[in-house]
């Protein structure tokens, strides 16, 4: 602190002098018989200047830190990863889009497992191939509004990501260990439904399938899996659904957020 | 003490899924899905051999006649679906006994003389049990499948 402060400090009073120098400069200047306020009017008007400038500099910095609340290349990715669903593309189910002209599709459990399968090695590329999504620690919440399946009103629901496995042999997917939380509201009381979920991480459509532990020991089997799509541009949200496994039928929906960075 | 062991020793026993005739039933139509066609099937060839060879690259060696060096080469492609298409035989066989055997001794005869370790057949198991999960999304049993794959990789090797 002391040390960072000093610079700060002596900045200051070399303002002050200089206002001071500059103040007479300006009263004084044309008073030739004051002679211990000999100030030379250019240096004066100099350090009008600068005591300007500082100004000026202060109100960017202010501009800086309220330009970086809007990022304009996030906006372009969502709204790239918007267009680019609702275009689709003409691979099938379980294949990637290799991207650019070509439009070339592979096998989903080929990419990032570190061969070019791409003729342009887009399904090796560093963006696609991003780990950040499923990092263990992330926390994702969101409110789940139910449509199907259960009766249930609007509730807040939290997906914690608490381990993750990638195997060297088959880097293709990342499994997942998570523990999936629903805060329900029963007769007026507060309670907590709550499970934990395997599953995996596809990086061909930023795909997360969680579904309830069958091994855990106090498993129950009116839980329902969840699953979520990354598919806002970034590893920040995710348009997840609780689903039936067998049809996929989806019961309710989410979106989620990280709760932290 | 060794009371306790011995009953926990049953439940392990008892909850061992085994390659019965259900379990088989379960294991063909998983494949089924998983085997797909087409170029996929090429791809799912091409991940589980590179699975394999990641886990025991040695192996590459006995695969030098069908450029085992390079999994993408037309070669090993064609390998790689041919060594499918025999497990898809296996496979569908496994609800016909006698048919079953019959196959998995033309197998073992491909095999003998070839001085294959079991280390091999295990990363074989291995690279299976990851691409298939991958391959199938959902609804899919380790368990059976890890039976059905010992079976079967027990009338290839013949011991």
């Amino acid at each position: 602190g002391q040390s960072e402060h000093q610079p700060r400090e002596y900045t200051l009073t070399m303002w002050r002098l200089l206002i001071l120098s500059a103040l007479s400069g300006l009263i004084l200047g044309d008073l030739p018989t004051a002679p211990f306020l000999d100030i030379n009017p250019r240096l004066a008007a100099n350090a009008m200047r600068i005591i300007n400038l500082h100004r000026k500099v202060n109100s960017l910095k202010d501009k800086l830190h309220e330009a970086e609340k809007i990022d304009p290349s996030g906006f372009l990715h969502e709204l790239e990863a918007r267009v680019d669903h609702v275009e689709g593309s003409h691979c099938e189910e379980r294949q990637f889009q290799c991207g650019g002209n070509e439009q070339e599709c592979v096998s989903d459990i080929l990419v990032c497992d570190g061969h070019k399968d791409c003729h342009n090695g887009h399904d090796e590329e560093p963006t696609v191939c991003d780990t950040s999504p499923v990092k263990a620690g992330n926390v994702f919440s969101g409110t789940s509004h139910w449509t199907d399946c259960r009766v249930r009103t609007d509730h807040p629901s939290r997906i914690t990501i608490t381990a993750t496995t990638r195997r060297k042999f088959f880097p293709t997917r990342i499994w997942v260990r998570a523990h999936f939380e629903s805060f329900l509201e029963h007769d007026g009381k507060q309670e907590t439904s709550d499970f934990n979920a395997r599953g995996y991480y596809n990086f061909a459509n930023r795909h997360l399938v969680l579904k309830p532990d069958e091994h855990d020991h106090d498993h129950d089997h009116d839980h329902l899996p969840v699953v979520c799509d990354f598919n806002r541009g970034d590893s920040k949200r995710a348009e997840c659904h609780r689903v039936l496994e067998s049809s996929l039928h989806e019961c309710a929906n989410l979106f989620v957020h990280l709760e932290h960075d | 003490m060794k009371i306790v062991i011995l009953v926990l020793a049953f439940v392990a026993v008892a909850m061992a899924t085994e390659c019965d005739n259900l379990t088989r039933l379960k294991v063909k139509s998983q494949w089924r899905r998983a085997y797909s066609h087409g170029h996929d099937r090429e791809d799912f060839a091409q991940a589980i051999w590179r699975a394999i060879f990641a886990q025991v690259p040695d192996a590459r060696g006995l695969f030098k006649r069908v450029h085992g060096d390079d999994t993408s080469s037309p070669e090993f492609e064609a390998h790689a679906l041919r060594v499918l298409a025999g497990f898809d035989i296996a496979i569908s066989i496994l609800d016909q006994p006698e048919a079953l055997k019959a196959e998995l001794d033309h197998l073992e005869h491909q095999h003998d003389n070839r001085k294959i370790p079991d280390n091999y057949f295990d990363a074989f198991k291995t690279a299976l049990l990851h691409v298939l999960p991958a391959q199938l999304g959902r609804c899919w049993d380790r368990d059976a499948w890890s039976a059905c794959f010992d079976l079967i990789a027990h009338g290839v090797k013949g011991h």
